[in-house]
């Protein structure tokens, strides 16, 4: 059976922390004075690992720790039977688990060793059972595939008083499968604290293959006054091929501080630019042999930086499924009725860029649930399904992330947003609007169409910090409406917040960088070229600026311009520049709060030479650019 | 055993938790709270949970709280629900 690698190398991490302990514990057996604590130990240790062993389709691993377990079963009343000798035959025992375990990477599946196992056998003080006679439990279940859940259990209030015990719940749950994480945590309420009423919430991870029904049929007794949420993970990719031996499926895992994550990509941050100053040397230099030694340095140090970089990358599903318990409390606060969808859970994106996207997030779900979605009486009147639906999805769409938020409530009120802009002075008066600038309003600073200020939303804080956070990370928000039928707020996001592929840009003996991924095309700009910032790019017209315009740079005109077309989302501006200067890596260093405001920069970098350059802030610069009129298009450049 | 310690005995469930309680935060006043769970027999949800609410109060106190002689059997239940580390040796 094929299982998820990041499954397996789970398996094969937590079977060799079980191992340890077991030889641990035979090893220090003399030492230890409570002989029944070694005996429990071992047993402890046995049991999960057959359990486990059998939840990855492991049966033979299954079959030998299940002679294993019986015996330490039977040692458990009676721990002073434990001796040299038995110690002596349970280590080969250890061992051949070892065995056992390692061989399935290549496929081979050895059955134990025969004679081991009657030696194992003649160590009962009963009859020994006919080996492999009755199989565990936990072996039938394997044979159906196991399956990654996510739950999440906050007990009623009367559980205790009702003769319930929470942790006897949990109990039930892992003897039907794997329980990979836990965490218990007391609920903050209001009132002082009564030890009767039941306040203990839990967070599980667990592995099962049994059906969803069946699991949730687990709190069947307390499910009226409990809220519990049973998520399932999305399927993980799927192991090509059972590994061979020393492949990375079978690798152990190994934890790491956060920290030293970041100080190992900070290290490689400042290699790039060490190593980019070193071969700007060379070819200033023109030290062809040197150069070419550095193509491969370059090739090496850019795989490091991924690699580096890679190590940080965090799931988003995580992020998305803490929504799930917000928007199950929030629905009940609103008496609406919510069903939530999270597609391209697995999609990675760099750890502190998911960290901070998580207040927004909030704000944005919180926002479709008190404005988008519907109550259920007005949907029913609409003909739509009582209860909303809510969609979290994201994607990696060339070289950026995209984010969804989506409802199918009634679409922003234009009519009403319009009404309060102008109340709140938000829009001149007489002043026309397309609609995408009315909705575009929403995320302006004081503004919340909220006919009364509840608790969820509607304080007019929400939107335009989101906008402002979203900004400081790179990237944007707009919102997508449509009357009657929903809103969609999409998230763009750069996939990582410490380095890009920069594309270098001069402009009157500055330099700029803007991000490579981002730049369709250069072409040569016309003499003149007009100045109704429109050009025709083969019969599309794309707005642009001329960066020397746009930064207020004083310097002569060159003799000829170019002009970078550059594509953010679905829409194209062109930079027109004095010189192309060529792709480089670019470390981002933020800009100091002096800077902060400096309308169009995003950050600055150090070139090879030493030299600073501006990174330009592209989501700033297309919003600045969209608002030049259209003008009639007679006079504008035409290119091909 | 010290004058700030307290000793439950028997099963600490739902019908001993309305009784220690307010010796608990009787204790928590006097600035220090320590848990002899040596005479335990056993724990339930209802026990983890004073246990859990006693740590935190004295955290929002700033009073000192320690768990001692944690047997077998109750240890085994605070690892299954991940609460009370065994602090390192």
């Amino acid at each position: 059976m094929k299982q998820p690698e990041s499954l397996r190398a789970t398996f094969i991490d937590e079977a060799g922390e079980l191992l340890e302990q077991m030889q641990a514990a035979l090893v220090d057996f003399e030492q230890v004075e409570d002989r029944a604590e070694t005996v429990r130990a071992l047993f402890r240790a046995a049991h999960t690992l057959k359990g486990s062993a059998g939840l990855f389709g492991l049966h033979n691993v299954v079959r030998f720790a299940h002679v294993v377990e019986s015996l330490l079963e039977e040692l458990r009343s009676q721990p002073q039977r434990l001796d040299a000798e038995m110690v002596k035959v349970l280590l080969e025992a250890h061992d051949e688990l070892e065995r056992l375990i390692e061989s399935d990477a290549d496929g081979s599946r050895p059955e134990a060793s025969g004679a081991l196992v009657e030696r194992v056998n003649a160590l009962l003080s009963s009859a020994p059972a006919a080996h492999g006679a009755t199989p565990p439990p936990a072996e039938a279940a394997a044979a159906q595939g196991t399956r990654r859940w996510h739950l999440t259990a906050r007990f009623g209030e009367s559980t205790f008083r009702d003769g319930f015990d929470p942790v006897s719940f949990l109990r039930f749950l892992e003897k039907r499968g794997h329980v990979e994480r836990l965490e218990t945590t007391l609920v903050a309420a209001d009132g002082p604290f009564d030890p009767e009423s039941c306040r203990l919430a839990f967070s599980l991870d667990f592995v099962s293959p049994l059906p969803r029904e069946e699991l949730l049929s687990v709190f069947d007794f307390v499910r009226e006054q409990s809220v519990i949420e049973l998520v399932e993970h999305q399927p993980e990719r799927q192991a090509v091929a059972l590994a061979g031996p020393g492949s990375r499926s079978a690798a152990p895992m190994v934890k790491v501080p956060a920290g030293r994550l970041d100080t190992l990509v900070d290290r490689v941050s400042e290699l790039v630019i060490a190593s980019a100053a070193a071969e700007l040397r060379a070819s200033q230099n023109g030290d062809r042999a040197t150069l070419e030694a550095f193509a491969a340095v370059r090739a090496l140090v850019a795989g490091i930086r991924d690699a580096a970089l890679g190590l940080r990358m965090v799931q988003i599903g995580e992020t998305f499924g803490r929504f799930r318990r917000v928007v199950r409390e929030l629905s009940g606060a609103l008496k609406k009725e919510v069903s939530v969808e999270v597609r391209g859970a697995e999609t990675e994106l760099d750890k502190a860029m998911v960290e901070r996207l998580a207040d927004p997030l909030l704000h944005i779900v919180r926002n479709a649930l008190d404005h988008g979605l519907e109550t259920p009486e007005v949907r029913v009147s609409k003909g739509k399904p009582r209860a909303g639906h809510l969609l979290l999805e994201a994607q990696h769409q060339a070289g950026q992330i995209v984010i969804d938020v989506r409802d199918d409530g009634g679409g922003l009120d234009r009519e009403k947003i319009r009404r309060k802009a102008r109340e709140r002075g938000l829009v001149p008066p007489g002043a026309t609007l397309t609609d995408a600038q009315v909705d575009d309003l929403i995320f302006a600073p004081g503004f919340s169409s909220a006919d009364q200020v509840t608790d969820v939303s509607g304080r007019g804080v929400g939107m335009d910090v989101v906008r402002r956070t979203i900004d400081a990370l790179r990237g944007t928000v707009e919102v997508l409406s449509e009357p009657g039928r929903g809103t969609t707020i999409r998230l763009r996001l750069p996939l990582t917040l410490a380095i890009i592929d920069g594309f270098l840009l001069g402009v009157a003996g500055s330099s700029f960088v803007v991000p490579s991924k981002l730049v369709r095309e250069c072409l040569d700009f016309p003499r003149g070229g007009g100045d109704n910032h429109w050009l025709h790019l083969r019969d599309e017209p794309v707005p642009w600026v001329r960066l020397r315009d746009f930064f207020e740079l004083e310097a002569a005109a060159p003799r000829r311009e170019s002009v970078v077309i550059i594509e953010y989302g679905d829409r194209k501006v062109g930079l027109v520049v004095d010189r192309l200067l060529g792709v480089s890596q670019t470390v981002i260093k933020p800009l100091g709060p002096l800077f902060e405001q400096l309308h169009g920069i995003g950050g600055s970098t150090i070139l090879g030479s030493g030299e600073v350059a501006l990174i330009l802030d592209v989501p700033q610069l297309v919003r600045s650019v969209e608002a030049v009129p259209a003008h009639s298009a007679s006079a504008s450049p035409v290119l091909h | 055993m010290t004058m700030n310690t307290i000793a439950p005995t028997g099963t600490l469930d739902i019908y001993a938790v309305g009784e220690l309680h307010p010796r608990f935060a009787a204790q928590l006043t006097r600035g220090a709270l320590t848990v002899d769970l040596a005479q335990l027999e056993g724990i339930d949800g209802a026990g983890v949970q004073l246990l859990l609410w006693a740590q935190a109060e004295a955290g929002r106190a700033g009073v000192p709280f320690a768990l001692e002689h944690v047997t077998p059997a109750t240890r085994e239940v605070f690892d299954f629900l991940r609460v009370f580390p065994e602090r390192a040796p």
